[in-house]
C-alpha cells in the first residue's frame, strides 16, 4: 500500500474534524472531534514509522519503533484531554443546564 | 487486488463514513457510537499495517474507557436541540469552506510526493509488544515517567475542580 493513501485518508480525517470543530456548537461533538483529529495524527504516524522500513540500509527497526511510541503517548495525551473537558463541560452543564459551546463567553461571571 | 488493498478501502470507507456521522447526526448518542466506530476501524487500520500493539491500547482506552466517558457524559445531559438552531447559516458554511480548503491544500502538498510503500519487513518486531516495551523503557523511559506524572496531575486536578463545585451551593445568576 503507498504512503500517499494513508497521509490522504489522515488529512480527509483531520479535515473533517475541523469542520466538526468549526460548525457545531454541542460541546461533547466538539471535544468528539478534536479525539477525531487526534486520531487521525496517530494513523499517521504509524503509516510513517512502517514506511521508514522500506529503507532498511538507513533506519533499524528501533527507529521505525519510535514513531509508534509517539502515538502512545498521543493516546495519553487525549485521554487526559477527554477526562478535563468532560469534568469541566459536566460542571457548567449542571450551573447553566446548556451544552451550548458559548457557556465559554460567561466564565467570566 | 490483494487483500490487504481490499481491506484498506474498506476500512477507509468505514472510517470517513462514520466520521462524517460524528458531525451530521443530531443526536449526541449516534455521534459517540460513530465515533466508537471511526476508532475501531482506525485500529483495523493498526492491524493491517501490523502494529498490533497500538490496535490493542487504540481498543483499551479510545474504544473502552474514553467512549465509556463521552457516553456517561451523553447520559448526563440533555441536548437542547434548539440552542443549535439559533446558529447562523452563514457561519456554518464557512466553517464547511475553510475546512474543505485545508483538506484540498494539504492534499495537493502530499500529492506530488515521492511515492513510497508501507512495507512490513518481516524479523524487524516493529510494532510489537516485546520492541515498544524495550523502546519505552530504555530511551523513552523520561517521557513515559512525565506522562505518568501528568495523569497523576490530571486525577488530583479534577478532584479539586468536582470539589470546588459541590461546596458552593448557591447556583451562580447568568
Amino acid at each position: 500500500m503507498l504512503t500517499q493513501w494513508y497521509v490522504i485518508l489522515s488529512v480527509v480525517l483531520f479535515s473533517i474534524g475541523v469542520m466538526g470543530v468549526l460548525t457545531r456548537r454541542n460541546a461533547i461533538v466538539v471535544l468528539l472531534c478534536i479525539q477525531l483529529m487526534l486520531g487521525a495524527s496517530a494513523l499517521l504516524l504509524t503509516a510513517f514509522s512502517k514506511m521508514h522500513l522500506s529503507h532498511a540500509h538507513v533506519f533499524s527497526g528501533e527507529q521505525a519503533s519510535q514513531g509508534q511510541i509517539f502515538v502512545l503517548f498521543i493516546i495519553v495525551i487525549a485521554a487526559i484531554q477527554v477526562v478535563t473537558g468532560l469534568t469541566i463541560i459536566l460542571s457548567f452543564y449542571k450551573k447553566t443546564h446548556s451544552l451550548d459551546i458559548n457557556f465559554l463567553n460567561r466564565l467570566k461571571n | 487486488m490483494g487483500a490487504t488493498v481490499i481491506l484498506f478501502w474498506f476500512l477507509a470507507a468505514v472510517a470517513v463514513s462514520s466520521a462524517l456521522g460524528i458531525i451530521i447526526s443530531r443526536k449526541q448518542l449516534f455521534s459517540v457510537l460513530s465515533f466508537l466506530l471511526v476508532i475501531f476501524s482506525l485500529a483495523g487500520h493498526f492491524i493491517l499495517m501490523n502494529a498490533q500493539y497500538l490496535a490493542l491500547v487504540d481498543i483499551m482506552v479510545w474504544g473502552a474507557a474514553v467512549g465509556i466517558l463521552f457516553l456517561y457524559a451523553v447520559t448526563l445531559t440533555r441536548s437542547h436541540k434548539d440552542s443549535e438552531q439559533v446558529k447562523i447559516i452563514y457561519m456554518r458554511i464557512a466553517g464547511v469552506v475553510a475546512a474543505l480548503a485545508l483538506m484540498v491544500v494539504l492534499i495537493a502538498a502530499v500529492a506530488h510526493a515521492e511515492q513510497n510503500e508501507v512495507v512490513m519487513r518481516p524479523g524487524t518486531w516493529v510494532g510489537h509488544v516485546n520492541r515498544i516495551g524495550k523502546e519505552l523503557f530504555s530511551r523513552f523511559y523520561v517521557p513515559f515517567i512525565i506522562s505518568s506524572f501528568l495523569l497523576l496531575s490530571t486525577l488530583t486536578g479534577i478532584f479539586i475542580l468536582n470539589k470546588k463545585e459541590s461546596s458552593d451551593s448557591k447556583p451562580v445568576q447568568l
